[in-house]
């Protein structure tokens, strides 16, 4: 390092002093740690860090839209939200909203990476389409499908009553028993293609040797996804469940811009509930209080998870 | 049983072609060759990176589809049998273990595949670890054991599956020298136990020399020579095969035939007079230009001989030999020599070498045209006829 240093210095047409003062004071291990660390950490902290205690602070004030007052209420907050029957319902809504979503998301994103993951002619502009909803912004494929689901003029009604398959217009985001169901579907047509990014990933990183090893060894194609395809799955689904479960809990734009929480709140998962309860009802530290419950329960259910599959072990690639 | 099903286990490649299709064309691999492995034998494809040896035990193994040519077993054609159907076991140069499955799983794995029950097969991999003495590393994952100890539970693996013929894939080219020399033994003592036709594909003629029944030297996808590894030691078929069997390899001289008498051929090699007495076969003619080839060991430094010398330029030594190279009026030579003969480097000595060991090549074609005439050559060649 030290002979590295001088000839370095030797070759520049500074003055040495400068120079060597400087390389030093940057190879301190210290001076080095904080520089490299600093820019992450401060948009940590202000990106999560202060929002997180801002947020949990506001939860135990009473705070008015209308005025900059906190009035310290202690944990009146927790007590309102916690013995308002809506809230369990919302918390199930959002449970059924993330099982789905993540469930059909797994299934199709994986199906989806097996299927490119072969090589056949044209695959890397099937895989470059594959990709494209990824890249729309959510707001806009909820917009979009609005547009499609439309009862009056949506393009789906049309094509299946062309179809034959239904008599009439149906109101897909109307409907109390369809809306559920339309925006999980939704949702899973932009987000599976996550899923399938990452399984394609550890896809492409399975050596070939495994299976024509397994070939050699006697092993039918359904014996080799089994033995080999699925166990080296095994961590990126585990981390696709753990992501997509959490950001499917939390998901707010795409349900809001697609019933906004309706019809009759069947839609109001507890992102929405939060939400409601801050900009409709003008409640603050209410939808703080919320917010703070489902941030806890996320962070215990990620941490039991954490704590039972071990991911470093799961992750691990060979 | 071992009538019907030795038979029915030669295997035949049949005028066997792959090609390649690149962008820049297409790449003939190997190029229709021939050849047929006995039931009980173990032979090695052997020859330079490129040569088409790896592609012919992948169209063996059924991992590549031949372009033409037919792969058979005893009679049966299985040239359109998927690799997971020919049962044939398969050793690869990158191991291939599940890193997933436990050294016991990988091992019974082939028995997995055929729906034997776990307690059945966790058996015979047990029996397959204690020939391969990996017993105590049965519970542990492969990333867990060394380099050598999974080419050991990949072997155990081959032998489990009890196939009908064992292809390997360069085995042991990432392993150290001492392990190569202990792994070898292994396969060796597996197909001597298993008796299985074995296809054996490598770069390293010494390993080919060491193991083999039958060796075929592959060069540019075609086949130079098969034969023993005596029969390519001692009658190379061409250039090729000369260079390339024997370590060190043979030492050569270009020359011209001046005289072809009863007595013998004299050949000009750098203005002085070669006189060879060559076997029966030589069809040699005056003004035949040609490549004398001579192995190191057959080449002496303190002897005048016809009239060559050298300067020594370095000493390699090899046990109780010494390899010495030599430059001078025959270009660079080789010779191992007794380690205690008193050579240094910078030393000028006379070269000569035992013209009874010659080989004599035609320059143009690379072909074996006659050998040194060597009593032990001619009693063997009468002896097989």
């Amino acid at each position: 390092m030290a002979s590295e240093t001088t000839e370095w210095t030797a070759h520049s047409t500074e003055p040495a002093g400068v120079k060597d003062t400087l390389v030093e004071f940057l190879s301190r291990k210290r001076v080095l740690m904080a520089l490299t660390l600093l820019p992450a950490l401060s948009l940590f902290v202000i990106m999560i860090v202060v929002p997180v205690v801002w947020t949990i602070a506001a939860s135990f004030n009473s705070i008015s839209a209308f005025s900059p007052e906190w009035t310290w209420v202690g944990l009146e907050n927790y007590r309102v939200v916690l013995s308002d029957p809506q809230f369990g319902t919302v918390l199930s809504r959002s449970i059924y909203f993330a099982t789905g979503s993540v469930l059909l998301q797994l299934v199709l994103g994986t199906g989806i990476a097996l299927l490119i993951n072969r090589s056949f002619k044209l695959n890397s502009v099937a895989r470059a389409v594959v990709m494209l909803p990824y890249l729309i912004p959510t707001a806009i494929v909820a917009y979009l499908a609005l547009w499609m689901l439309n009862s009056q003029w949506g393009i789906i009604n049309q094509l299946l009553v062309q179809a034959g398959l239904i008599n009439q217009h149906i109101a897909w985001l109307g409907s109390p028993e369809l809306a559920m169901l339309i925006i999980i579907l939704v949702n899973s047509w932009k987000f599976s293609i996550f899923v399938t990014i990452m399984v394609l990933a550890r896809l492409q990183g399975i050596p070939t040797g495994f299976y024509e090893a397994a070939q050699m060894a006697g092993a039918s194609r359904f014996q080799q996804f089994r033995d080999i395809t699925l166990p080296n799955l095994k961590g990126v689904i585990f981390i696709v469940l753990l992501l997509r479960g959490v950001w499917m809990f939390n998901k707010f734009d795409i349900i809001w811009i697609l019933t906004g929480g309706g019809p009759i709140n069947v839609t109001t998962t507890a992102p929405i509930y939060a939400y409601k309860t801050a900009f409709n009802q003008y409640a603050l530290g209410r939808s703080a209080a919320i917010s703070t419950i489902l941030f806890g329960m996320l962070s215990v259910v990620a941490a039991l998870y954490f704590y039972r599959f071990d991911p470093s072990k799961e992750v691990r690639v060979e | 049983m071992s009538q019907t099903t030795s038979t029915a286990n030669s295997i035949t490649i049949d005028t066997l072609r792959k090609e390649f299709n690149t962008p820049d064309g297409t790449v003939v691999a190997v190029d229709s060759i021939h050849i047929e492995i006995g039931p009980e034998e173990f032979l090695t494809l052997v020859g330079p990176s490129g040569c088409g040896k790896t592609t012919t035990l992948r169209c063996l193994a059924g991992l590549e589809t031949p372009t033409s040519g037919e792969i058979r077993l005893g009679n049966r054609d299985v040239s359109d049998l998927p690799a997971n159907k020919r049962d044939f076991a398969m050793m690869f140069q990158n191991i291939a273990l599940y890193p997933h499955m436990k050294i016991i799983d990988n091992i019974a794995y082939p028995l997995k595949v055929r729906g034997v029950s776990t307690q059945e097969r966790h058996e015979h991999a047990k029996e397959a670890a204690e020939i391969m003495q990996i017993t105590d590393l049965l519970n542990k994952y492969p990333g867990e054991v060394s380099g050598g100890q999974r080419q050991r539970a990949a072997l155990a693996r081959t032998v489990v599956q009890n196939p009908k013929a064992f292809l390997m894939d360069e085995p042991l080219s990432d392993l150290d020298a001492k392990l190569k020399v202990e792994i070898r033994k292994e396969i060796q003592r597996v197909h001597q136990r298993v008796k299985r036709p074995t296809v054996y594909v490598t770069h390293d003629q010494e390993e080919a020399m060491t193991m083999s029944d039958r060796i075929a030297v592959m060069n540019n996808g075609g086949i130079e020579q098969i034969g023993t590894p005596n029969e390519l030691y001692n009658e190379p078929a061409n250039l090729f095969v000369a260079q390339f069997i024997g370590n060190p390899s043979m030492n050569f001289a270009d020359g011209t035939v001046e005289t072809v008498s009863t007595d013998g051929v004299s050949v000009s090699v750098d203005e002085r007079i070669v006189d060879l007495s060559l076997n029966a076969e030589a069809d040699l003619s005056m003004g035949d230009e040609v490549v004398l080839g001579f192995r190191p060991e057959t080449v002496s430094l303190d002897t005048a001989g016809p009239g060559f010398e050298g300067e020594i330029t370095l000493i390699e030594r090899i046990d109780d030999r010494m390899l010495a190279t030599v430059e001078g009026d025959l270009g660079e030579i080789r010779a191992t020599v007794s380690a205690d003969d008193p050579l240094n480097v910078g030393d000028v000595v006379p070269i000569s070498f035992d013209t009874s060991h010659i080989h004599v090549f035609d320059r143009d074609t690379g072909e074996h045209i006659a050998s040194g005439d060597r009593p032990s050559t001619r009693r063997a060649k009468r002896g097989a006829e």
